[in-house]
């Protein structure tokens, strides 16, 4: 720097202040993301309070980091070189510019290894299996009784440690509850492992976050924390078979080949290609969380998959009459 | 071998590329050694941590000798700060020693940050 010359960093009044009203509502809309059932800031999980720590405790050694580097370099501008000074400046280039970066980012190498240590380390009380489709998930809970199957909404017990085995079939897809913990890739060809524990009762978003085709972004699902008496309950409930309430829609059912590719246990429809549709009403939403589950939806999802979600794979059904549609989704709905 | 002289021997360059390639070395066989142990279940008999302290021994030996060599032959010091300004052929050397001497500092610390992983998760 030449020596005397001052370097001014102000910016004009007005410019400030037009950046001040860009930013203040910008800020706010940012904070209000943090309190969506999507936000990895909710808490709702140990794993998500356990990552919701490190990243406030690194905002705040960043922004601290941020301050002390930029307070520096305006002094540095605004103050005379002072040949005398040689010495203290090299002392702090090789204290600040080696040692202490040095330190800090070991440190931050082990705290964040420590911190997936304990993200990997409870036992899991139960095991849940999640099998990635085009463009749904399906979802198995393996009980002393056997394998209870549903799909898109997970409903797990607030306080107990689940385990979660992740496969797929056909491309790559990537499991992301962030409210309750981290994110972890479904590969064809292996099953990946991971735990969560949710802790705040509640319903959770997740969505597919590996790029996997046309409906990837329409690849939901809800997680419901559910009190643990209340899950045991629900658990024993989607373990038994359909409840069928009527007769001419599950006629209608199977002789339109809807159970080649969906089940429905206690009729004979047996598919596994589609959504086990067991107890397909008591869920709350559709097509892989992206929907309300209504009659109007149901009704267009069967005529035309495809214009409510490009990409989906189930065929259209126009031509269904209305005296076969309503019969079937009286038993549809009535799947409780 | 003359011709090579400033390649191998006398003010050679191979000792500034040396120590990085010491620590690109044992990092690939620490990622090998883990994926290999760990789909053969070969961890119960030896454990992966066991051959990843060898490994990192091993490196830093072979970086502290190249470290000696720097200092030895080529004159170099471990200070941040010196100037080397000369351009005669000593200039030179002191300059590769110098240069030498950082970068095996930095090639160990990077050893050692390649072994923390073992230290922290103790299993597959």
């Amino acid at each position: 720097m030449i020596a005397g010359r001052r370097v001014h960093f102000g910016f004009p009044a007005a410019a400030r202040r037009r950046c001040a009203r860009i930013a203040a509502p910008l800020t706010l809309l940012a904070l209000a993301a943090c309190d969506t059932p999507t936000s990895m800031l909710a808490g709702a999980g140990r794993d998500a309070v356990l990552v919701e720590r490190l990243f406030w405790i690194m905002l705040s050694a960043a922004a601290l980091i941020w301050v002390l580097v930029n307070g520096i370099a305006f002094y540095a501008a605004r103050t005379e070189a002072n040949p005398e000074r040689e010495r203290v400046a090299r002392l702090f280039v090789v204290w600040c510019g080696m040692i202490v970066p040095t330190v800090v980012l070991v440190a931050l190498l082990v705290g964040g290894m420590l911190l997936l240590r304990d993200m990997r380390g409870p036992r899991p009380d139960f095991q849940v299996t999640i099998d990635g489709e085009q463009y749904w998930w399906r979802v198995g809970y393996d009980t002393p009784a056997g394998r209870v199957v549903t799909a898109n909404e997970i409903r797990l017990p607030a306080g107990r440690t689940v385990g979660l085995a992740l496969a797929s079939t056909g491309v790559i897809h990537s499991f992301w509850a962030p409210a309750l913990g981290g994110k972890m890739d479904l590969i064809p060809g292996r099953t990946n492992r991971m735990t969560l524990t949710p802790l705040e009762p509640g319903r959770w978003g997740g969505n597919c976050a590996e790029f996997c085709g046309t409906a990837h972004a329409q690849m939901r699902f809800e997680v419901e924390v559910m009190p643990a008496p209340d899950f045991d309950r629900w658990l024993a409930a989607e373990a038994a078979s359909a409840r069928v309430a009527s007769d001419a829609g599950l006629a209608v059912f199977t002789s339109a080949g809807c159970g080649a590719c969906h089940a429905v246990r206690g009729t004979g429809n047996a598919g596994t290609t589609g959504p086990d549709l067991t107890h397909l009403a008591s869920r709350r939403t559709m097509a892989a969380g992206i929907l309300p589950l209504d009659r109007d939806t149901l009704a267009a999802w069967i005529r035309d998959p495809a214009a409510l979600k490009p990409g989906a794979l189930m065929p259209a059904f126009p031509d269904l009459k209305d005296d076969a549609m309503q019969p079937l989704l009286d038993f549809l709905t009535g799947l409780k | 071998m003359t011709r090579f002289r400033r390649v191998i021997d006398e003010g050679a360059i191979w000792v500034l590329a040396a120590p990085l390639s010491i620590w690109a070395a044992h990092f690939l066989l620490c990622y090998w050694v883990a994926a290999i142990w760990c789909a053969k279940g070969w961890d119960e008999a030896v454990r992966m941590r066991t051959v990843h302290a060898g490994l990192t021994l091993a490196a830093l030996a072979v970086i502290a000798s190249l470290a000696g060599l720097a200092r030895r032959r080529y004159r170099g010091e471990l200070r941040v700060d010196e100037a080397i300004e000369g351009d005669s052929d000593a200039d030179r050397n002191r300059f590769l020693g110098h240069v030498a001497l950082m970068l095996a500092a930095l090639a160990a610390l990077a050893v050692v940050m390649t072994f923390l992983p073992t230290l922290v998760f103790r299993q597959c």
